[in-house]
Order: structure tokens, then sequence, then C-alpha cells
């Protein structure tokens, strides 16, 4: 496999590394009701929600949100209500992205 | 007579029809949210609009894509998944969003600290999942 690669000039490139790119995100528009009184007021002032999608972990959501996946546990206690477990986080959850 | 006729047509018609509109599995179409509007840029103004739209940035420059949507509905997710042009997933992060009506507008940013590789990028917009639509932009 290498041999091909280096006969035909085709030397591995090592890929770009993203680990610690950081994201977030605001709506103009209101956040659903999770029971609470406050339906209207925007989300950006009072933390992030982020909502998990397939492949992710609590130690990835805060590596991205914050750049250090070691602080995940204060994604887990801002969300004790909604994962039981911090191992098992599911896509579709909404979690709360408090300050870092 | 006629009115009877009349009638009961359109309900079997609904009849028909219901199960498989009520069995979606796309949320989208019955929140009546829609995406009308997806724009990438450097900076982005105070009303979330992209306030300098541009295809070409820096290293060190912080993408950010604006989505204008329309419509209202209890929940509707939406999405940015970001890609190189590797295919390689830099970043995917949605919000959920409540509009009551009328136009709203939602960004996402991504930043990266050492600068970001030269090449090209993709980002796509999903509205409950489904695609409402890509830019490319590059990194030069």
């Amino acid at each position: 496999m290498g041999i091909f690669g280096d006969l035909f000039g085709k030397k591995d490139k090592p890929r770009p590394d993203f680990s610690n790119v950081r994201s977030g995100g605001s709506s103009t528009a209101p956040t659903p009701s999770v029971g609470g009184p406050e339906t209207s007021a925007p989300s950006m002032t009072t933390g992030r929600t982020y909502v998990v999608v397939s492949g992710d972990s609590l130690s990835k959501i805060a590596k991205r949100q914050y750049g250090d996946a070691q602080k995940w546990p204060k994604i887990y206690e801002a969300n004790r209500d909604i994962i039981k477990d911090p191992d098992l986080i599911y896509p579709g959850q909404e979690l709360r992205i408090p300050e870092a | 007579m006629r009115m009877h006729r009349y009638t009961r047509v359109p309900v079997s018609l609904l009849l028909a029809v219901a199960p498989f509109g009520c069995s979606a599995p796309k949320p989208a179409a019955q929140t009546g949210v829609k995406v009308t509007q997806i724009d990438v840029g450097r900076s982005i103004a105070a009303d979330k609009t992209i306030a300098e739209k541009t295809d070409s940035f820096r290293p060190a420059d912080t993408f950010y894509v604006s989505v204008k949507t329309d419509g209202s509905g209890p929940s509707a997710t939406l999405t940015a998944r970001w890609t190189y042009q590797d295919g390689q997933v830099v970043d995917e992060s949605g919000q959920n969003i409540a509009p009551t009506g009328g136009a709203t507008v939602t960004e996402f940013h991504l930043s990266k600290p050492d600068g970001w590789p030269a090449g090209g990028y993709k980002v796509e917009v999903l509205l409950n999942g489904a695609s409402a639509g890509t830019r490319e932009f590059k990194v030069t």
C-alpha cells in the first residue's frame, strides 16, 4: 500500500486538525418552550443551546464549545435533568451550554 | 343530492390522504417554517444578518452563516454542517427555534484559534434534518 503511494509520488498528506474549532450561534427567534415561564427571550445572553447530533459525546461538545474536552462536566451539570448517564446522549437532545 | 356528492368526495379523499399527512416523519412540513435565505460572511450585524458577505476568507477569519427563516412553529431545528474539501466534517451544531411568525434570522459561527487551513469549505444548512441549502467558500 505504502509502496504504491511512494511509487506514484502520493505521500500521505496529514489531514487538517479541526479539533480546536469553536462554534456558536444565536437567533432572533424565540427558543421552544421547555416549561419555564420565559418563552420569548432570545437565547444569546443566557447561554447557548446545542442540539446533539449523531457521533457526539459530552467531551466532544465541550471541546468544540470551550476548546477543552475536560470541561464536559460543566455541560453535564447544566443538563442533569435530561442527561441521566453522561456516557449516553442522544441525537436531537437539546443541551444548555453554560458560559465558559 | 348534489350537495351530498360534493361533500362525500372531498371527505373520502381526505380519509385516503390523511394517513400519509399525519405519519409524515419530517416535522418541517408541520411547523410551517421555511428557510428563505442563506448568506456567508466574515462578520454579522446586530440583527444577525451578514454585514460583510464573502466567499473568500483568510485563515484568521471567523466564518459566519446567517439563515433567514419565515413562518411559525412550536419547534424547528436549524443545523449548520461545515465540511472541508476532503469531506471531513469540521463542525456540526444546531439551534432549536420557535418562530412566532414573520422573518427570523439565526446565525452560526465558527472560529479556529490557530487559523484555518487553506482550501475549500462548504456549509450545509438543514431544517429539521433536511437540507435547506449549501454555500461554498474558500480560505486562501
